[in-house]
């Protein structure tokens, strides 16, 4: 299958996924004002990814901001990939955030809360 | 009652006033302020965690404002001015905005805002799963979270206020503390 990425900008994340180099990875700042439509493509690879994916996926999240519209875009991501764990494929999410950085964190655990994948929380130090 | 236009004239003589906009809003526009913003701060806050919130918070409320702005893109000019302030005193940070609504909007907004000032940590965090779990978009790709999470983040409830311009618009001022 083929990859899906995308470099960062100022206000968009970097998108790596490539099955290939079993890297998945959003990571840097997710703030622009139409979330919807910066995600839509990735949220379309993922439909097809689900369908024949790896025997282990590890998601990494190395956000380091992100708006509230950006957090329901990775709510629909994490349920897409709840799928690979229903047909018995394992799927781990790494969530990243910076010591001291609770507002990271309480994000994360609220992710964690509300996905049904194994969900890790991850401190940088 | 909160008003962020005498606030202005109050402070813009001030070293505290660290960054005002007053204008029209677009997305570039948007960009820029943000760009500017995260600029400045980096100059006036070397704790990283508080310039990150600080940061993050005003992205919120310049979104909000964005969105808001959308529904009088066809109303005059004077209308689609929006005013933004970052001022940091002694012990906190302040981000004001004041922006143009339809007079329609106020009792909405109003309770929105005091229903989410009143919750404890606890429920606000509740209530933001809640409304994260749902994962459905409106048409305009707003999430509905923006006020929760300027309350959650800062720690602090909103101040605002609602000044009646005319027969069709208000004028919304709000204020987010975020201490130091």
């Amino acid at each position: 299958m083929d990859a899906y990425y995308l470099e960062a900008t100022p206000k968009t994340s970097k998108l790596d996924f490539n099955p290939d180099a079993e890297t998945f990875l959003i990571s840097g700042r997710s703030i622009p004002e139409n979330s919807i439509e910066f995600y839509k493509p990735l949220l379309d690879w993922l439909d097809k990814y689900v369908q024949n994916p790896l025997e282990s996926t590890i998601f990494e999240i190395k956000l380091e901001y992100f708006n509230t519209s950006s957090s329901k875009c990775l709510v629909e991501i994490f349920r897409k990939l709840e799928k690979i764990k229903e047909d018995g494929k394992s799927i781990t999410i790494d969530w990243y955030y910076e010591e001291e950085d609770e507002d990271m964190e309480e994000s994360g655990e609220d992710f964690k809360q509300i996905i049904k994948v194994p969900f890790k929380m991850v401190e940088i130090k | 009652m909160l008003d962020t236009l005498s606030k202005f004239n109050n402070l813009k003589q001030s070293e505290e006033l660290v960054l005002a906009y007053h204008g029209i809003i677009t997305e570039s526009l948007t960009n820029n302020l943000l760009t500017l913003a995260e600029n400045k701060l980096a100059m006036v806050e070397y704790n990283s965690r508080v310039k990150k919130k600080v940061f993050n918070i005003l992205v919120e409320v310049l979104q909000n404002i964005y969105h808001n702005q959308y529904e009088l893109k066809n109303s005059e000019e004077p209308f689609q001015k929006i005013m933004i302030m970052v001022v940091k005193n002694p012990t906190a940070y302040e981000i004001i905005s004041g922006n143009y609504i339809n007079q329609s909007n106020i009792m909405q907004l109003e309770k929105r805002i005091k229903e989410i000032n009143q919750l404890s940590n606890d429920e606000l965090r509740a209530k933001y799963r809640i409304k994260l779990d749902e994962g459905v978009f409106s048409e305009t790709g707003r999430a509905g979270l923006g006020i929760m999470d300027m309350v959650r983040k800062s720690g602090q409830p909103l101040d605002y206020g609602f000044k009646i311009i005319n027969e069709d618009y208000a004028y919304f001022s709000l204020q987010v503390n975020i201490n130091h």
